[in-house]
């Protein structure tokens, strides 16, 4: 069925159309999604197969991106992750006990409402996730130019007191895109915080994604990934904001250095294996002595003739 | 250049007198191929260069675009996944003397715009994307961390 697409031997099928363009848009780099839907459109050029590619599309990227959308009366930011969804198309933001009501495919906030008391977690919760918000807003702050942070509680949000588990979640979005310097990036953290009752521990699953894109008369992407696991001690709500901040911080920028590490390996190691800079011989190639060189004369040899 | 890596001419006459030579070169770079340093969790260098000979009364007239398609990945339990991949294409014309010979302009011109790619590649292309990193979270030589009041 594939070489029959590639050979153009075959009919793509409606249904195929409709994958290759939902294809294309979940694969858009990091603040791009809207120039590849506008080309998308123009290859579809059937409103409604592009209407359906992007209803399933989009919603999926914007989570996965974590994309943040400003409040309409420009109050505050929202991020939508797959953390704080209420419904398909309503997400809650905790800090300031909202609730964003967005357009997928605009990527535009289109009204806030306040968060119904169900939607917010017990105050017992609150205490743990405001003073993480708080700390972790202060690192945002100091480490990303451009980020925006959230904390949300994923499980056991109606715990009212001491004796039961739950589970936090922080969520760090920063994006940059320079269309006119042909150059995107996004970096996005999730980490999910699994306070332990019985073991008085709070257990660590950290995830990173990085994503970068130059594209002056060329076009090179990053795409570098990582997951981690850390622990700390189950304290009170202001010592386990400020634990579990640090272990953002400096895994954080541990990984910042791995990744730095990485590109300085490319030019003499990693990127060597694929083509080096100079001949094994370090001297440019003799095209003048190419008559030493036959493949002919080489395979007569080898075959004795 | 390569330490492996396959390649294959292909030549064809054109209208003109001339002719069109073409010359693929693929390697894969990843370990479990011909990855000397044993990095790459997967690599793979593709170039086309396609060269239009156009002789004339002494001399010849070369037209070269050449095309290069990357990917690197590097991937370590503790460290995740680190994938470069991206594409080049350049194009070069030059009007040479044949008293050495067709193969010799070709080859040198094909190995100048190589390394002109390689190095494009490695110094501005791999080089703005770690920009953009650094301009999302900037490297801080301190880390201020702070302490549990308790």
């Amino acid at each position: 069925e594939m070489s029959e697409l590639l050979d153009g031997t075959a009919e793509v099928t409606d249904k195929q159309k409709i994958e290759i363009a939902k294809w294309f848009l979940l694969n858009s780099p990091s603040g791009e999604i809207q120039y590849v839907a506008k080309d998308v459109k123009e290859l579809l050029r059937n409103e409604k197969f592009y209407g359906t590619a992007a209803a399933e599309a989009f919603p999926i990227y914007n989570k996965s991106h974590m994309i943040c959308l400003e409040f309409p009366n420009t109050s505050g930011e929202v991020l939508i992750t797959s953390f704080n969804e209420i419904a398909k198309n309503e997400y809650l933001d905790p800090r300031s006990a909202q609730v964003a009501v967005v357009d997928h495919v605009k990527q535009v906030c289109e009204r806030i409402r306040p968060a119904a008391d169900e939607e917010l977690p017990s105050s017992y919760i609150e205490e743990y996730r405001g003073a993480l918000d708080a700390e972790v807003m202060k690192y945002v702050g100091e480490a990303y130019p451009s980020g925006f942070s959230s904390v949300y509680c994923i499980n056991g949000k109606d715990v009212e007191e001491i004796g039961s588990d739950f589970e936090l979640a922080v969520a760090i979005s920063a994006v940059k895109t320079r269309p006119q310097n042909f150059c995107t990036g996004s970096w996005q953290s999730s980490w999910t915080m699994l306070f332990k009752d019985d073991l008085q521990i709070v257990e660590v699953k950290g995830k990173v994604q990085v994503e970068a894109h130059y594209f002056e008369e060329g076009n090179v992407q990053l795409d570098a990934k990582n997951e981690c696991k850390d622990s700390t001690m189950f304290q009170s709500p202001d010592d386990c904001a400020i634990s579990l901040a640090n272990i953002i911080r400096h895994h954080e920028a541990e990984y910042l250095n791995y990744l730095q590490t990485s590109y300085s390996k490319l030019p003499d190691t990693t990127f060597k294996d694929l083509r080096r800079k100079l001949p094994v011989t370090r001297t440019l190639f003799p095209w003048h002595h190419t008559l030493q060189f036959s493949l002919s004369r080489d395979m007569k040899k080898s075959l004795g003739l | 250049y390569y330490e492996g890596g396959i390649s294959s001419v292909y030549m064809w006459e054109d209208e003109n007198e001339g002719f069109i030579a073409c010359f693929l070169i693929k390697k894969d770079g990843s370990k479990s191929a011909h990855g000397k340093r044993g990095y790459l969790q997967e690599g793979s260098w593709d170039a086309i260069h396609v060269i239009q000979v156009a002789p004339e009364e002494e001399t010849a007239r070369y037209c070269l675009t050449s095309s290069v398609m990357l990917s690197l990945t590097t991937s370590d339990e503790s460290s995740g996944s680190f994938n470069l991949s991206g594409s080049l294409r350049r194009q070069m014309s030059m009007e040479l003397s044949i008293s050495e010979g067709h193969l010799c302009n070709m080859g040198r011109m094909i190995e100048e715009m190589e390394s002109k790619l390689r190095n494009s590649l490695d110094q501005v292309y791999f080089g703005k994307t770690k920009e953009m990193v650094c301009t999302l979270r900037p490297p801080s030589e301190i880390i201020d961390m702070s302490l549990p009041k308790s």
